[in-house]
């Protein structure tokens, strides 16, 4: 890959960019016309257009989604399906145009220079580029695209977000890269995933508002006052998206290699192979105090099918996301259509990762994950490692997902689905938003600290009986039949029937607290009343003077009652 | 590693890499949450190996970071059958505390393979915290509850909100047996830890007092939103 076009080293390069807006909801096939959305740590990241009338906007709750479009479809967010998809269209601009970076699914670039000319001007050429794509056969209704071309990549991809709205490709006068950012809010930065939001907020309130505004600032006093993400800010707003001097592109020894001698025939193993060669990439950029921002995964089968694609992420590639990248490249693979050229055969032989652009580590990577320690990169590397002696659905990850029961509360994602490099960031954001205090947060009618320890994936069914042997039986407006006075666990299974546990003494009790939740929705409705039980300890393990008493959590459900959870 | 504050009474040095401790007794979750919260706040990471039912509330309230909390399960569907010892091995590779039940058929026995564990445990730095005995890992120290009292139950009302458990440490690499009792306290979203103090009556009933005007309230909201849900 040394066809590095001449840019004239006065100039940023001339670039064309492909967005398709909302791609995850397109490569889950999902009309233009039907409300549906995909959530991402319960937030909207892709809308339909048909959702964007009802007022669903990227970034809302899943809750405040229902609340405004009730019959809105709701999908999971899928990485692997969204680069699945995307595969067509990139194979189709990868026809016109040999560059191609792949930023993320639903968003590429290619260097505009030769095709343009080979077309007959950018006008000719973003055209074409946009027919071609808005033709792909196979591809999910709803496809959107919007193609910009223009000095630089920032102002291509401002261009062609523009060019989705206005219906025909945005093209930038060559040098008026400037021109065209001066007037634009200055959020852009942040859409585009340049600069954090703290940033953004802090120029805003400078009274920054536009990029031009930020521009006309002199760039030895923007460096001095926020550093060389400021730096970075400024040059982008300036449209001198040019990389920055001091950085010269890797020489070809820094590709790194691995040729297997027995053909990996799976997926996993070939994913193990590039992580260890991302952490050796990794590595030797980070010892040179560089990060990658274009790398070349390149992958042959023993047969002798090549793919080869170049991804290009502003802010650097740690190896986590270089893994992340190999993995969507080859689920496209293989998930490419019979009889295609390059279909995939064979077991993969070789897996090369080529760092085609480095830059300085200058503390954008540092704003965005604050520093990996050692500790955080031995564990992550131990994930991996985990996940291939078990299997991706064994080893998972909490997420806060709220709700009124214990088991509710987190839901537990394979450790594959989250990006563990910005969880801390993720997990901590929902926190502060259940308030500080979680109760006046948004679960009214949870129960109050201190939470169970140990809380059982199925419940155990157990009886409640009141001082003379009967089971207590609880009403829909949460009267009880009598006050508990003993419970005794039942063991065993229904289809064998239930076998009677020794019976323990209440000491105390609490309740009935009742929950009536997702009375809207008959599949998901639950109506219960929870109890606090102290009652004797029944095991003996460790309490030897037999005055142990266990805290328990108890539900009666449909007349059934139910171990929930143990204080312990 | 330090541990947070009423434990530094059972373990003066905090704990000490390589080690296994055992918690056992009727509060012994409570006790390894809280044992390992301080590491874990200071940027160490903890695998949770074939403990199913984790208590994810109740890590979080006791200060355990759940960012950098990963369970795995040895035996869960679709898993490719490695065995406990293998995943143990894998984990205090790359994770400075492992909190694992040790499965019942290792309780007695001790094969070759568990020693070849321990040494690893060892080399790595790793602590390994086990609920229930430590069985064939040869626990270092055991951590034992006692006398588990609980505060804040009545015949029908009140909530659980306060605890006092006394915790005993023994084992070979403590030369005698330290008691403590740890007093847990649920605060909003937290439960705080401290010594419990001999009985004070003063103390008591200004506890007391606070607790049954905090009690009318909590009592007060929680009713009222439950009304809401169930009408």
């Amino acid at each position: 890959m040394s066809q590095e076009p001449d840019s004239s080293p006065s100039g940023p390069v001339r670039m064309a960019t492909i967005w398709c807006p909302d791609w995850p909801v397109v490569a889950a096939g999902c009309p233009a016309d039907v409300p549906a959305a995909v959530l991402r740590a319960h937030r909207v990241v892709a809308r339909t257009r048909a959702a964007a009338d009802e007022g669903i906007v990227i970034g809302q709750r899943r809750r405040q989604a229902q609340q405004r479009c009730p019959s809105i479809m709701l999908l999971d967010d899928d990485p692997s399906r969204d680069a699945r998809e995307f595969e067509s269209i990139v194979r189709t601009v990868a026809e016109i145009a040999p560059r191609v970076d792949v930023v993320e699914p639903g968003w590429m670039s290619v260097a505009a220079r030769g095709p343009s000319r080979y077309f007959g001007g950018d006008e000719a050429m973003a055209t074409h580029v946009r027919d071609a794509v808005m033709g792909v056969s196979g591809i999910p209704v709803g496809l959107q695209a919007g193609v910009g071309v223009a000095d630089g990549r920032f102002a291509a991809s401002v261009a062609a977000r523009l060019g989705v709205r206005r219906g025909h490709p945005v093209v930038v006068a060559p040098g008026g890269s400037r021109d065209f950012c001066g007037p634009l809010p200055i959020g852009w930065l942040q859409t585009l995933d340049e600069v954090d939001a703290d940033l953004v907020d802090l120029f805003v309130r400078l009274g920054l508002r536009r990029l031009g505004e930020l521009a006309a600032l002199d760039p030895s006093d923007v460096l001095g006052r926020f550093g060389p993400v400021g730096a970075h800010a400024h040059r982008l707003a300036s449209g001198t998206d040019i990389r920055p001097a001091n950085t010269v592109d890797p020489a070809p020894e820094r590709r790194l290699a691995r040729v297997l001698d027995d053909p990996a025939a799976q997926s996993e193993a070939v994913v193990f192979v590039a992580k260890q060669l991302a952490d050796e990439l990794a590595d030797r950029l980070g010892a040179d105090g560089r990060v990658c921002t274009r790398l070349v995964v390149l992958l042959e089968t023993e047969h002798g099918e090549r793919s080869e694609r170049s991804w290009y992420r502003s802010a650097g590639m740690s190896a986590a996301a270089m893994v992340e990248r190999v993995r969507w490249q080859l689920d496209a693979w293989v998930n490419l259509p019979r009889g295609s050229e390059h279909e995939i055969t064979g077991g993969v032989t070789l897996v090369r990762l080529a760092p085609e652009e480095v830059r300085a580590d200058d503390g954008v990577q540092l704003g965005l994950w604050g520093g990996q320690s050692d500790a955080d990169r031995r564990a992550l590397r131990s994930i991996a490692r985990l996940t291939t002696l078990t299997s991706e659905t064994a080893v998972t990850v909490p997420v806060w997902q709220g709700g009124r029961l214990p088991a509710d509360r987190y839901r537990w994602m394979p450790a594959t689905l989250v990006d563990l490099d910005q969880r801390e960031r993720a997990v901590s954001r929902t926190a502060t938003g259940a308030g500080i205090d979680g109760r006046s947060g948004p679960w009214p009618g949870c129960l109050p600290a201190p939470a169970p320890a140990t809380v059982f994936d199925e419940p155990l069914p157990l009886d409640v009986l009141d001082a003379r042997g009967q089971v207590v039986r609880v009403s829909g407006r949460g009267t009880m039949s009598a006050d508990p006075a003993a419970i005794r666990l039942l063991l065993g299974s229904e289809a064998e029937g239930w076998q009677r546990g020794p019976l323990s003494t209440v000491r105390s009790w609490a309740g009935p607290w009742p929950v009536d939740q997702h009375w809207w929705e008959p599949t998901r409705h639950r109506r219960l009343a929870r109890f606090q039980m102290l009652v004797d300890g029944d095991d003996g393990d460790g309490g030897d003077d037999g005055s142990e008493q266990r805290a328990h959590l108890v539900i009666a459900e449909h007349q059934h009652w139910y171990l929930l959870a143990t204080y312990d | 590693m330090p541990v947070a504050h009423p434990f530094d009474r059972l373990l003066p040095d905090g704990l000490m890499r390589g080690q296994v401790v055992s918690c056992r007794g009727s509060g012994a979750r409570s006790v390894a949450f809280g044992l390992v919260s301080t590491a874990l706040a200071e940027g160490a990471w903890m695998a949770v190996i074939d403990v199913p039912t984790f208590g994810t509330d109740a890590a979080a309230e006791l200060g355990v970071p759940l960012e950098r909390v990963v369970r795995v399960e040895t035996n869960a569907v679709g898993s490719s059958g490695s065995g406990w010892v293998d995943v143990m091995g894998a984990a205090v590779d790359g994770f400075d505390l492992v909190l694992t039940r040790v499965p019942a058929e290792l309780h007695d026995r001790r094969p070759a393979a568990v020693r070849k564990l321990n040494s690893r445990v060892r080399q790595k730095g790793a602590v390994v915290v086990t609920l229930g005995t430590a069985g064939a890992l040869g626990g270092d120290i055991e951590l034992t509850t006692q006398r588990t009292s609980w505060a804040g139950l009545e015949d029908g009302a009140g909530h659980l909100e306060r605890r006092v458990v006394e915790v005993q440490a023994s084992g070979r690499r403590i030369p005698e047996r330290r008691s403590c009792a740890i007093e847990m306290v649920g605060a909003g979203t937290r439960v705080a830890l401290g010594v419990a103090t001999e009985r004070d009556p003063q103390a008591e009933l200004l506890a007391e007092m606070t607790a049954t005007t905090e009690k009318a309230d909590g009592v007060v909201v929680t009713d009222l939103n439950d009304r809401r849900l169930a009408g």
